[in-house]
């Protein structure tokens, strides 16, 4: 099952046309069956998922919490198609993505997937529109109507006036709008926020909590959001707790 | 907005200008690198060219002569055991119609002349000159050295009687053209001529030694009846002088020299002058590859949060790398552009100085400046981009 780790050959059977939203509303975006992740080997070697069965469904808004060392980020960079499962079932919109290599996650990771960080992670040196758009400028030449798109979530987010800015020269909940106008851009089937709000103040946080909460209901994305913040989960419709590797509780919808 | 270069063409270049110090930095240094590579090889190469040109001024490329007389002296008890070589007398090339036609077929020559050649003396009333007699045909002979352009008196088609002398031997002797002098070759052999021109071949000694007459008139004076002492060629690559040489020997069995193997301290000179010179400009470039290097290298450290973000969004392994490889181009190609600029600058100041010779700046070395920096660029790069491309983005991300 492991695909050889080539860096540049895309996989062939990922890669059927665009963005991959299938119609069957019940195919989950994600499916996790006895997930494990070991790292280090021999002596050192540590299981930090320890069987992880989840599903998030198309209309999911849910939050993952659990302290810190239980293996949230992990799970977080497996959902993300940053990092290879060890062992188990991964299937994303329905096709098992636990083998493949790089390019073929990078390939379906652009797809499917949307990121908002703790810390924003815009590129400095790109201005908002720019940074709004580069999930597709990285696939593709963007046209006139991604330009069109991306003013449009810029307006959404309510810095339609801030295009031309650079990163540097809005305030830190300006930044995390922009991010999530940039997780929107692919138009994904799902946004893995982590800790979103984890960085900005009361003001902030509950003005970028609003706008996950609406970009969920206008754009029909599934979001699973990281957070430490019980206030944020109780918001959420879903929550899922993980400790010591192992889903402890999942309240499924609500 | 963002259409247009190609993505990650676009990224380097904002990356490039996000890091202002660093890329300022480095494209300095690249650009320092190229004007000693080009500010060097355009002083070499004019200094050489000079050099050459003035040697071959007066000097045919080629000289092609029977082989020396090897006098073999009886193996006896009895025999005189003293061997001189006889003086005074030229070897004719036998059948030199037929030499003429194989010097000329062989591959690489573009010019033959045939050529008596012997020494002499030149006698104006009480004054009296040692000289070397060239019996030349001009017409072919200004194919083998720029006779025509060099005249500073007069014509430079010798004809009937008259003669051509160098600037020297005409001031020495106190000649000018219409006037006459008397060569002598020996006892027998002599005649008295009229100066038809009067030439500087940028050779004092060449000026002082060289009486150039019709090859029928020194066919005469020593003696050859019809036959020529040497045939002077030219060839295409003064360079391949000597396989040319070599080649000539081989279908005529004749004895053919290089100007190279007739000036060979010269050829030494020009040649360790050449590869210290290639030396310097080897570890110029390899100071410039290891400049970009390291530059490269501290900036996929600095932006693998950046990276991290890039693959996050779906950009592949590939195409980070590619950012990283147009950063060394583009450094490459604005430090040559530089240095391009600071050297030609560096030239033009040595213009100014007084100088044996001019500064040339051909194109082509500046082109391969050009191009050496380029690729240099994409040398240098490729060890950053391949560590950028190598990064973890969920580790990147982190950082």
């Amino acid at each position: 099952m492991s695909t050889p780790n080539a860096t540049t050959t895309s996989n062939a059977t990922t890669t059927t046309g665009g963005p991959q939203r299938p119609t069957d509303a019940a195919t989950p975006v994600m499916r996790l069956r006895g997930l494990t992740k070991d790292f280090g080997e021999g002596e050192t070697l540590a299981r930090v998922l320890k069987g992880i069965d989840l599903e998030i469904g198309r209309h999911d808004f849910a939050a993952l919490i659990g302290p810190s060392g239980s293996g949230k980020s992990t799970l977080l960079n497996i959902l993300g198609l940053l990092d290879r499962p060890t062992a188990g079932l991964l299937e994303v919109n329905g096709i098992d993505a636990s083998g493949f290599d790089d390019a073929a996650r990078t390939t379906l990771r652009g797809q499917t997937l949307g990121f908002i960080f703790q810390f924003h992670h815009l590129l400095p040196a790109f201005s908002a529109l720019e940074n709004v758009l580069m999930p597709i400028r990285v696939v593709r030449p963007l046209t006139k109507a991604d330009v069109d798109w991306g003013r449009h979530l810029l307006a959404e987010v309510g810095l339609a006036d801030k295009e031309k800015r650079k990163p540097g020269e809005l305030s830190g909940g300006q930044q995390q709008r922009v991010a999530i106008a940039r997780a929107l851009a692919p138009r994904p089937a799902l946004i893995l926020a982590d800790e979103p709000t984890g960085n900005l103040d009361t003001e902030s946080s509950a003005q970028a909590f609003a706008l996950m909460e609406k970009a969920h209901q206008e754009y029909d994305c599934a979001f699973l959001i990281v957070t430490h913040d019980p206030r944020i989960a109780a918001r959420c419709r879903r929550v899922v707790e993980i400790v010591d590797g192992r889903i402890q509780k999942d309240t499924g919808e609500r | 907005m963002m259409s247009g270069p190609s993505f990650p063409l676009q990224v380097a270049v904002r990356f490039l200008k996000e890091g202002r110090t660093q890329s300022a930095l480095i494209l300095i240094g690249a650009g320092v690198g190229v004007a000693v590579l080009v500010f060097l090889s355009c002083l070499i190469t004019s200094l050489q060219n000079s050099l050459i040109t003035q040697t071959l001024g007066s000097q045919a490329h080629i000289v092609v002569r029977p082989p020396d007389e090897v006098v073999s002296p009886v193996r006896s008890e009895q025999a005189l055991r003293s061997v001189e070589k006889a003086a005074q007398r030229l070897t004719p090339i036998e059948q030199w119609p037929r030499v003429l036609d194989a010097v000329k077929g062989t591959p690489g020559i573009v010019a033959t002349s045939p050529v008596v050649s012997g020494s002499g003396q030149a006698l104006r009333g009480l004054a009296k000159r040692a000289v070397t007699v060239r019996g030349i045909v001009p017409e072919s002979f200004d194919g083998i050295i720029d006779l025509k352009g060099r005249m500073k008196q007069g014509t430079w088609q010798v004809s009937g009687d008259g003669c051509l002398v160098g600037t020297e031997l005409a001031r020495e002797l106190g000649l000018a053209v219409g006037d006459r002098t008397r060569i002598l070759v020996d006892d027998e052999h002599s005649s008295t001529c009229r100066v038809q021109g009067i030439f500087d071949l940028g050779a004092k000694d060449v000026n002082l030694r060289w009486v150039l007459v019709p090859l029928r008139q020194a066919q005469t004076l020593f003696a050859l009846d019809g036959g020529i002492s040497i045939i002077e060629a030219r060839v295409d690559d003064i360079f391949a002088a000597t396989a040319v040489a070599a080649d000539i020997t081989a279908r005529t069995g004749l004895v053919a020299d290089s100007w190279m193997t007739l000036n060979a301290q010269l050829m030494v000179a020009l040649q360790s002058q050449g590869s210290s010179s290639d030396m310097i400009q080897f570890f110029v470039i390899v100071a410039v590859a290891l400049g970009i290097s390291s530059v490269l290298v501290v900036s996929v450290v600095q932006k693998s949060k950046e990276v991290g973000i890039l693959r996050a969004m779906g950009a592949s392994a590939s195409q980070i790398q590619r950012v990283f490889l147009w950063q060394g181009a583009i450094v490459g190609l604005s430090g040559s552009l530089l240095g391009t600029a600071m050297g030609l600058g560096l030239l033009g100041l040595f213009k100014m100085a007084p100088l044996t010779f001019t500064i040339e700046t051909p194109p082509a070395l500046i082109i391969r400046a050009c191009v050496i920096a380029l690729v240099t660029g994409l040398v240098a790069a490729v060890v950053p981009a391949r560590r950028a491309a190598k990064l973890d983005p969920a580790v990147a991300i982190r950082s």
